[in-house]
């Protein structure tokens, strides 16, 4: 990673970061709890994006699919079947979510470049169009309201207590961030990077370049049909524009102001996003001219990602390589 | 000397060109054999056709008496055969050591391992540094591969082929695009592992210095057809072999 030139440094800054995200809710504000909720589940949304984007070298843009998939669950698991055990639920979500991942992966997988990119996008609209359709099960454009899930007898519940649904959010982030750190620095992660760098070699030794592409869009999925579990709780809501292109845009925008080719780069890409959404929405009235322009800023000027500049500006100044 | 690969009426159309006509070739067990021919000769995409790169439009292979035409690269590299590309073919951003590392990992049917890490293993560790010091990367393991000479780069490419313990190793100009010293540096190195581990070469090689200095036998192509082939004495002296490749009529 980008600080293994000075260890000391690097596991001083993730301390740090550790404790700031165990003392959010001491700051003693629900609007915090709620913002930084969502901050960590679309930090497990982007690092499983990632491992399609930074790793595989794959864009997708549909993978509000899998988010949606994995919310719709809970709320139709919840709200319509009455079934409220927060594991299980949220265990289902990820296997619904990881399912259609693998059908619609071994689909894409199948193909490189901008075809990759419009499939994901293609089957992504196929859900977002399903959803008003099959509006008796889904609720159509209204949406599903989302009821109050069950941890071992505690009521689950980001309005009642948010505090508790942050803690609950930040493990699964942790659990998140530590699967993730293995699966980039196993023999699997080490063949999607070469996957990325050069097919052509990676195929001349050996690895199976297609399957290992399905392997990471079904990772991919998983990761995102968690994120998409636990959205839904805390808004208390699924609606169909998760399903939408321009949602699936948000995770690929928060991956690459933190910066595709770092681990944390889409950690903190995506809170870094989530925050100024928020910020921006409530103070300006055109708030996609500026979040465009952020993405254009960070495109044209930090190709890296905030992340990743600081990790080539380290290097530029002797720090080793990853 | 065993057979270890044939090739029957191989042939290869792109369009209505056809690059590679009926060739019928057999190479045997611990030799090294140079492909040599003008460009256009068809020996890429001779070699394309046995590593499963390319699809042949007619004709078979047969690796130690397995039929492999048609096969995925992939499956190919699993029973035994490795390849080395015309242009340095290695993956950019990983570093040195770990392009070989991964090879290893491939071979060793490691790479589908989820959760371990790749730092732990001493095993792949240390074969991957036995070949970086084998092919003189020892001290560059650290660096990216985007990071190394043009020269180095070849040479990590022809490694990340060896660190699959094939039987058959096909090379594609190793030594093209590097200055005439570190010419007879890459062939000296090429050569000492192949004799040393007693594997089966292929090379397709322009220089015919380096042709004739490594070859146990050298096989002439001109317009998709073998037109030669024989021990590299033979081979210069055969007029029309000399006239085909240096122009002189």
């Amino acid at each position: 990673m980008w600080l293994r030139g000075n260890m000391l440094s690097y596991k001083t800054l993730l301390i740090i970061g550790l404790l700031i995200l165990f003392a959010i809710p001491l700051l003693g504000s629900s609007y915090l709890d709620f913002l930084f909720s969502m901050a960590l589940i679309y930090s497990i949304w982007a690092l499983g994006y990632n491992f399609l984007l930074g790793y595989t070298g794959l864009l997708s843009f549909g993978h509000g699919a899998y988010f949606g998939l994995g919310a719709y669950t809970v709320a139709m698991l919840v709200t319509k079947y009455s079934f409220r055990p927060f594991l299980p639920v949220l265990g289902i979500a990820v296997l619904v979510a990881t399912f259609f991942g693998a059908i619609i992966g071994f689909l894409c997988a199948r193909h490189v470049a901008k075809y990759f990119a419009l499939l994901t996008l293609a089957f992504s609209q196929l859900f977002y169009a399903l959803t008003f359709k099959l509006y008796h099960w889904t609720g159509g454009s209204d949406g599903i309201v989302v009821k109050s899930l069950d941890f071992f007898g505690v009521e689950v519940s980001a309005i009642k207590n948010p505090i508790g649904y942050y803690y609950l959010t930040l493990i699964f982030f942790l659990v998140s961030v530590c699967s993730g750190w293995r699966i980039v620095n196993s023999p699997f992660g080490k063949a999607l990077q070469a996957i990325r760098d050069n097919p052509l070699k990676a195929e001349a030794i050996g690895i199976p370049v297609k399957r290992y592409k399905w392997y990471a869009f079904i990772i991919s999925a998983a990761y995102s049909g968690l994120a998409g579990a636990l959205f839904a709780p805390l808004l208390g809501y699924a609606y169909p524009d998760l399903f939408h292109f321009s949602f699936s845009g948000e995770v690929l925008f928060a991956t690459l102001l933190g910066g595709h080719r770092v681990f944390f780069g889409p950690v903190i890409g995506a809170i870094i996003f989530t925050i100024a959404k928020s910020y921006i929405i409530a103070t300006v009235k055109y708030w996609p001219l500026v979040l465009g322009s952020m993405l254009v800023i960070t495109a044209l000027f930090f190709p890296h990602g905030i992340i990743g500049t600081i990790y080539v500006v380290l290097k530029r100044r002797g720090s080793k390589t990853p | 000397m065993r057979e270890i690969l044939v090739t029957k009426g191989l042939t290869k159309f792109f369009g209505d060109f056809k690059a590679v006509d009926s060739v019928d070739l057999t190479l045997y067990e611990g030799t090294i054999t140079s492909l040599v021919g003008p460009n256009g000769a068809g020996k890429t995409t001779l070699l394309n056709m046995i590593s499963g790169v390319i699809k042949p439009t007619r004709g078979k292979i047969y690796f130690m008496n397995k039929d492999i035409t048609g096969l995925p690269p992939y499956k190919i590299v699993k029973m035994g055969i490795a390849r080395g590309f015309q242009l340095p073919c290695v993956c950019n951003d990983l570093t040195t050591l770990d392009n070989v590392r991964i090879a290893i990992l491939s071979h060793m049917g490691k790479v589908r391992r989820l959760f371990s890490l790749v730092d732990k293993d001493k095993e792949v560790y240390e074969r991957a540094i036995k070949i970086l010091k084998t092919f003189g990367l020892y001290e560059k393991k650290d660096l990216l591969a985007q990071d190394l000479s043009h020269g180095d780069r070849k040479l990590l490419d022809v490694a990340m082929a060896f660190a699959l313990e094939p039987k058959l190793i096909l090379l594609d100009e190793p030594t093209s695009g590097v200055s005439t010293s570190e010419k007879s540096k890459i062939m000296r190195t090429i050569e000492k592992v192949i004799r040393e581990i007693g594997i089966t070469a292929l090379i397709v090689e322009h220089d015919m210095d380096i042709v004739f200095s490594y070859s146990d036998r050298i096989i002439v192509m001109h317009e998709g057809k073998i037109i030669a082939d024989g021990k590299p004495d033979e081979i210069k002296s055969n007029k029309r072999v000399e006239s085909i490749l240096l122009g002189v009529e």
